[in-house]
């Protein structure tokens, strides 16, 4: 049952009328809870503000590119959810006629549970909006409502995500030990690549910087974390993971759907920081992990909880333009776009850092436009880029997708020669990720040698303390 | 009639002013709610009021993101503000300037609300999203602003001395004294609907959007009690968010 062709939750049909009065009570009830002060007091303002005062006047709707890259179509109108949720709620909750029509059926609960999963959560449209009215949050506050009151979610984000981060240390299923083990291979690699010999520190208590990645990394692209473990080593920086649960992933998918599961996972990773007694957290490179760990979590935490928490973008930026990190811009010779992740820029103003280090390591920097707090969503975001079950994927590398790949040939336009290769710059987990399909998809790295990958992958590319070659432009 | 009609304008008036304080504080009584900046944020108090000034007067995020609208919005808002302006400056007694104001005020509002009125009707963008309140709305505007310039022709009742006379007591022509009955009640009408937007934008911005300050409210608001139901959250009516958050997941998540 979905509003369109595609489907993130696989909602079955009610078997009977008595199964959908059932489900449909369970929605009212969700309904109410998200309005209430006792049940839903971390987003009831912003709720309530974008609910009783939009004006509908869509000047959001040409900010999104979700509605944009579908051909306009009317579902994917950053207000089409919010409207059916201001309806219901209206007669529901506020027991108000003339606010609009609307009929509560599953049909109608379905199309909301389906469609809080069309939206990247980039609230690029809030920014538009002159009411301060926020439909990103609107489809955040929608997810809550499926999953804390009626148990439904994506399984990539729920079952096979944050209860296995809770359960196993991390939502990859990684535990402790095969941590180390995944860490201590990518330490020979290192070794053997950079010529520096690195050695991973675990659980070094009172390290100056406990560094957290998104474990995802690990797996899939282990020359990330490798290429910080390489930096912090050259540099001489004090610093350590942690092997307690869940704080050697810096992931937090519940931020996209689950206060509870969010709040469980944001004090822990905290927790384990506080028990080594380290200076400050750096996050990895995964947006929604800085947002979650270091602005969302922000007001949950007791003083004593309340650590210094920073980005690997100012914790890089530090160690170039210091001098600690000796670098020759000229051996990353070729064209370089960077992706601003919306959780980064647009979420937590970090849009600066990462140009400075950047300007520092590559000679050729071919902005996308608009970039930086104006950019766009890759099409991953909010947990899209892990969901590819049915035919998500094809919904997440055609609409939502759509608009960056336009904003990167855009970039790249002068240099499309196959014989140039070209490096999209995304500081991201979850972007790569995105980046890595949306190539695939198109098959712009076999036609036209466009690859992607992280930021610490082009410092340590540029050291001139390690051995040049870094990149192995190996698609992956 | 002339003492009743004096009345309403007043009642109308403290109501508006009571209604704005009730919303403002009861968007102030919601709970703080976690960390949900959006940026850029403007720099400083002053980088914040500049942007705030540019938002009242220019209507500038419409006129950025929506230009088209912002044709038939901005006059709609500036015939608002120049007939606030003219009843602010009434007892100045600078009567042409009020005058001015007033007629212009009224034209404008006039041509804007009609104007949105034909994009709520039509524009195939917002009909779908028009309720029949949005409508009722902007046909109260229609004939707030519409019977006062039809005073003006019809029974040469200049709108400004209409509002003076009526706020000092005296009598006014019956269409004009139609016409303020009709602002009266809008007045009044205003801050029990979405319309008080100019109230709440304040909470959107300063307690939403650009407020990254810690909130020490908080720790009071994880003594709450949750009460969703799905299995995986483990409320159970007594335990608060504290607890909930601090204690792992049920191991055993059962379907519901
Ligand atoms: S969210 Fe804002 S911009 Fe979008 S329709 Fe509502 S008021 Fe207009
Ligand atoms: S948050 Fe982003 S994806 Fe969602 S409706 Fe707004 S602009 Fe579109």
């Amino acid at each position: 049952m979905s509003p369109d062709r595609y489907s993130a939750l696989a909602l079955p049909q009610p078997q009977s009328p008595a199964e959908e009065r059932e489900l449909l009570r369970a929605f009212l009830g969700g309904l109410e809870k998200l309005f209430r002060r006792q049940d839903n007091w971390t987003f009831l303002r912003p709720l309530l503000i974008t609910v009783e005062h939009c004006v509908r006047c869509q000047t959001c709707s040409e900010a999104c590119h979700i509605f944009t890259g579908s051909g306009r179509q009317e579902i994917y109108r950053p207000t089409y959810r919010s409207e059916i949720l201001r309806r219901l709620y209206f007669k529901y909750i506020q027991h108000r006629r003339w606010q609009g029509a609307v009929e509560l059926d599953w049909s109608t609960v379905a199309t909301l549970a389906e469609l809080a999963y069309r939206c990247n959560l980039c609230r690029r449209c809030a920014q538009a909006c002159p009411m301060g009215a926020d439909n990103g949050l609107v489809a955040h506050e929608l997810r809550k409502l499926f999953s804390q009151e009626m148990g439904i979610a994506p399984k990539e984000l729920h079952a096979a995500g944050s209860l296995v981060q809770l359960r196993t240390g991390s939502s990859t299923g990684m535990n402790p030990a095969a941590a180390r083990d995944n860490f201590d291979f990518i330490d020979q690699e290192m070794t053997e690549k950079t010529g520096i010999p690195v050695k991973t520190p675990w659980d070094v208590e009172g390290a100056d910087v406990l560094l957290i990645h998104n474990a995802g990394e690990v797996l899939s692209w282990p020359e990330n974390p490798g290429a910080f473990a390489v930096m912090l080593t050259a540099a001489g920086v004090s610093w350590t993971l942690s092997s307690d649960l869940t704080a050697y992933d810096a992931v937090n998918y519940g931020l996209w759907y689950d206060d509870v599961q969010f709040a469980r996972v944001a004090l822990r990773q905290i927790e384990a920081a506080r028990k080594l007694k380290v200076k400050r957290i750096v996050i990895g490179e995964c947006g929604h992990a800085h947002k979650a760990l270091t602005v969302v979590a922000d007001r949950l935490l007791p003083s004593d909880l309340n650590l210094p928490r920073e980005s690997s973008m100012t914790l890089m930026r530090d160690l170039v333009l210091s001098g600690r990190l000796p670098v020759d811009p000229a051996r990353n010779a070729f064209p370089v776009t960077l992706h601003d992740p919306c959780n980064m820029a647009r979420l937590m103003g970090i849009a600066e850092p990462q140009r400075e280090v950047l300007r520092a390591v590559c000679p050729d920097i071919r902005e996308m436009s608009p970039n930086r707090t104006d950019n766009y969503c890759c099409g991953g975001g909010s947990g899209f880029a892990l969901m590819s079950g049915k035919t998500f994927l094809d919904w997440r590398l055609e609409i939502a997708g759509a608009k960056k790949m336009e904003q990167v040939l855009g970039a790249f336009a002068a240099c499309m020669d196959p014989s140039i290769p070209k490096y999209i710059c995304a500081p991201c987990s979850n972007c790569k990720a995105q980046f890595r399909d949306l190539l695939a998809r198109r098959g712009l790295w076999k036609s036209n040698r466009i690859f992607y990958g992280g930021l610490a992958e082009l410092v340590v590319n540029a050291m001139r303390d390690a051995k040049p070659g870094f990149l192995e432009w190996e698609w992956r | 009639m002339t003492m009743l009609l004096s009345c309403l304008a007043y009642l109308a008036g403290a109501v508006f002013l009571a209604g704005s304080a009730f919303r403002a504080a009861k968007y102030a009584r919601t709970p703080v709610p976690l960390r949900w900046e959006l940026y850029p944020i403007p720099p400083g108090a002053a980088g914040q009021i500049r942007y705030t000034l540019a938002e009242i007067l220019l209507l500038r995020g419409v006129c950025r993101h929506n230009r088209s609208l912002w044709f038939r919005t901005y006059p709609f808002h500036m015939g608002i503000y120049l007939c606030a302006l003219a009843v602010a400056s009434l007892p100045a007694r600078v009567e042409r300037f009020t005058e001015a104001a007033a007629l212009a005020g009224l034209v404008l509002l006039l041509a804007g609300a009609c104007a949105l009125l034909a994009a709520r009707l039509f524009d195939p963008a917002l009909k779908p999203y028009t309720s029949p309140a949005d409508l009722f709305n902007l046909g109260w505007f229609i004939a707030a602003a519409g019977v006062p310039l039809a005073a003006f022709a019809l029974e040469g009742a200049p709108p400004a001395s209409v509002w003076w006379a009526v706020l000092t007591f005296h009598p006014a022509p019956p269409l004009a004294a139609v016409g303020v009955a009709l602002a009266a009640l809008l007045a009044a009408y205003i801050p029990f609907t979405h319309m008080a937007h100019f109230v709440v934008k304040y909470f959107a911005y300063h307690k939403v959007r650009w407020d990254r300050h810690p909130a020490p409210a908080v720790a009071a608001q994880l003594l709450y009690t949750p009460h969703w139901s799905a299995p995986h959250v483990g409320a159970d009516g007594v335990k608060t968010w504290a607890d909930v958050a601090a204690a792992n997941p049920p191991s055993r998540e059962k379907k519901p």
